[in-house]
């Protein structure tokens, strides 16, 4: 009783409905209202640059019926799966390292460096890459010079340079989500391992991969779901020739004004998105548990 | 094969400045539970760390069976830990966790099966092995742990602090289950804990350990009995410490003299350093001194010692009642069995056997310069706080 009259003086007490508000109140006006927008939109067609409330499925059959379409569909998903791949392989080595390797010291300074980048504006880091990518860029400039290559690599405008762009620009991300995973991985788990006779890459395969399963899975929603959805890199870096699906969506509204079409294109982004999510959660189910599980 | 299942010798580990473990030498003999008691902070766990593997020590020699381990990893050692915390593998199963280690000693499947289940038998978990460890209660958790590392057969099984996380209730059951396994399988187990009692009821030895040395290494009757130094007196059970000089030395029995007390008997350890005059000190359990009122003919005798004194203080305990009783600048604290009747101001006679008095000389720790000196604070610290609390 003491505690209670404590605890009400220490804290505002309103209803939970009140501190929710405002999240709710934004979310509802600017996410769901004009998801719901978009929604229904898809369903309409354009005549003489207004909508018309007409429902059917015409921009869904007509996305289906275009093979440019279906390729847009399959390299945005490609674009994505491979950005998830390259992330994993480049960012478990690294929180691997700073969790078990680096000392403590050293930690802060390598994250700081890891996460700098992501203050820098991501359209601006897009056209440095073009800087390095580029025919006559610095890569190439390097690579001639000292003889490696005879003639200058195609990279820029290729979706080789969007993958470069997208998997520097969601790095942090990866790492983050990884190493926080990893630190919290209790380090007796390890030695328990190790005591009961597993070597390194035993005790990495049975203990140390599964308990950072929640952390993978986390970080690979983040990242299809933004390199699916992802405009800048494929645009400035991928070049015109091999379009994506965000690029399609732009397209629609700006060159064809056409909302509806537009819409239909973000509607298969959000359900595709949303079909991910739901497998990649089945499996985090796992991580919940062995999070969960570890708390005593 | 050796006569010792555990032999270090001269063992040292420096964290840094710090020396964790300074120069143990350890001999343990299979089938017995020995337990490495001390504060936090006084190298017990570093030590039972270093018998695992986990530490690799700055000088001296491990042995297990026989063979010089020091420097081996833990998993190519016969010893097997049970941690504080259990550190069961959370994704997996309670078969899992226990058949882990068989599968990494690329056991045949059948017979990692037939072991499980007669391990969990064992510590009565038959119906548990489908649960995982977030599924169970703290005792069941502990008992899981013990059975993961006894399915390996180890020659040591090492528990650090293994009691600590469970409420006092379990702690108690747990302890003769502990005690039962290892007696029922012939097991060497080598704890570690700060909780002496729970030594005291476990242990077959006892080593307590201070500032990384061992101080005093022997069976429970023996350390609580027969404490070889200050420190060891005053950390298991209560003990009355006063300091004085030794006045005179004639074998197992001495005379020791105090500034304000007068001369007091009592025994002395074998081999303990007796040169006359030298610093030491005095040590009486508050429950082998019976107390009587002032106005009783004074006790006689050559086996008895007394002291006169005001009650200062009253305690009901339950069993006993404490009395705190002020004589000279001392405070001595007494129990008596039961209901005591004496009340704060009553002046009392305090007497003991003299055999039950152990007088310790510190010369010696004195003479090693700070060291000695630091050990010296360890244990006057408790009488002077004693003193001033009163106010």
């Amino acid at each position: 009783m003491k505690l209670r009259a404590k605890d009400s003086r220490r804290f505002i007490h309103w209803s939970p409905a009140v501190w929710l508000s405002p999240i709710t109140g934004w979310m509802l006006i600017f996410y769901a209202l004009p998801v719901g927008y978009i929604f229904l939109v898809s369903f309409m067609s354009m005549e003489n640059y207004r909508l018309v409330p007409d429902w059917n499925w015409q921009n869904y059959w007509y996305i289906l019926s275009q093979a440019m379409y279906h390729k847009a569909y399959f390299t945005s998903l490609w674009l994505s799966v491979r950005a998830v791949i390259l992330t994993i392989l480049v960012a478990y080595p690294l929180s691997y390292a700073l969790a078990f390797a680096v000392p403590r010291r050293w930690r802060l300074i390598l994250l700081v460096a890891i996460i700098a980048p992501f203050w820098t504006n991501y359209l601006v880091r897009a056209y440095s890459w073009q800087i390095i990518l580029a025919n006559k860029g610095i890569l190439n400039y390097f690579l001639l010079s000292i003889g490696i290559i005879k003639e200058p690599l195609e990279i820029l405008y290729t979706h080789t340079a969007t993958t470069i762009g997208l998997v520097h620009y969601l790095l942090a991300i990866m790492t983050l989500n990884l190493y926080t995973t990893l630190e919290n991985i209790d380090k007796k788990l390890l030695e328990a391992a190790q005591d009961l006779g597993a070597g390194p890459w035993q005790t990495f395969w049975r203990v140390t991969l599964p308990l950072s399963s929640g952390g993978l899975i986390t970080g690979a929603m983040f990242i299809f779901v933004l390199s699916f959805a992802d405009y800048v890199s494929p645009s400035v870096l991928g070049g015109q020739t091999e379009r994506v699906f965000p690029q399609l969506v732009v397209d629609a509204v700006q060159w064809n004004i056409n909302w509806p079409l537009a819409a239909a294109f973000a509607v298969i982004m959000v359900a595709t998105i949303l079909l991910v999510l739901a497998l990649l959660s089945r499996w985090l189910t796992v991580g919940k548990l062995t999070e969960g599980g570890y708390s005593k | 094969m050796s006569e010792y299942v555990v032999q270090l010798t001269e063992v040292v580990k420096n964290f840094g400045e710090l020396r964790a473990v300074d120069r143990v030498s350890l001999n343990v003999r299979p089938g017995s539970f020995l337990t490495l008691l001390g504060p936090s902070g006084c190298g017990k766990t570093t030590t039972l760390r270093i018998i695992g593997g986990f530490e690799s020590p700055d000088e001296g020699v491990v042995l297990i069976q026989g063979q010089d381990v020091t420097g081996v990893p833990p998993a190519n050692r016969n010893t097997s830990m049970v941690f504080q915390d259990y550190a069961l593998f959370p994704h997996m199963t309670v078969s899992e966790n226990i058949a882990f280690g068989l599968r990494m000693k690329k056991i045949p499947s059948r017979e990692i099966k037939a072991r499980t289940e007669e391990v969990l038998r064992l510590v009565n978990l038959s119906m548990y092995g489908g649960r995982k460890p977030h599924q169970l209660s703290g005792g069941q958790k502990q008992r899981v742990a013990l059975a993961r590392s006894l399915v390996l057969q180890p020659a040591v099984l090492l528990l650090d602090e293994p009691l600590g996380a469970l409420d006092a209730q379990i702690r108690k059951q747990m302890q003769y289950e502990l005690k039962n396994i290892q007696q029922q399988l012939g097991l060497t187990f080598i704890y570690v804990t700060h909780d002496q009692e729970e030594s005291l009821t476990m242990s077959d030895q006892i080593a307590i350990m201070n500032n990384g040395r061992i101080e005093q290494l022997g069976s429970p009757e023996e350390v609580y009995e027969t404490p070889a130094t200050p420190f060891v007196a005053s950390f298991l059970g209560d003990c009355n410490l006063l300091e004085g000089t030794l006045q005179e030395a004639n074998g197992n029995s001495a005379v020791f003299r105090h500034p304000r007390l007068g001369s007091l008997q009592g025994s002395l350890n074998a081999g303990a350093d007796c040169r006359t005059n030298s610093p030491a000190v005095y040590c009486m359990r508050p429950e082998n001194i019976s107390m009587c009122p002032a106005d009783m003919p004074e006790p006689e005798g050559p086996l008895l010692s007394f002291v006169k004194g005001i009650i200062t203080q009253r305690v009901y305990k339950g069993v006993v009642t404490r009395y705190v009783v002020r004589s000279g600048n001392e405070e001595i604290t007494a129990e008596t069995l039961g209901k005591g009747t004496a009340a704060p101001g009553e002046t009392v006679i305090l007497t003991w056997k003299t055999e039950d008095a152990v007088i310790l000389p510190v010369g010696q720790a004195m003479q090693q310069g700070d060291e000695g000196a630091e050990i010296r604070k360890t244990y006057t610290g408790r009488v002077s706080d004693e003193a001033s609390g009163e106010g």
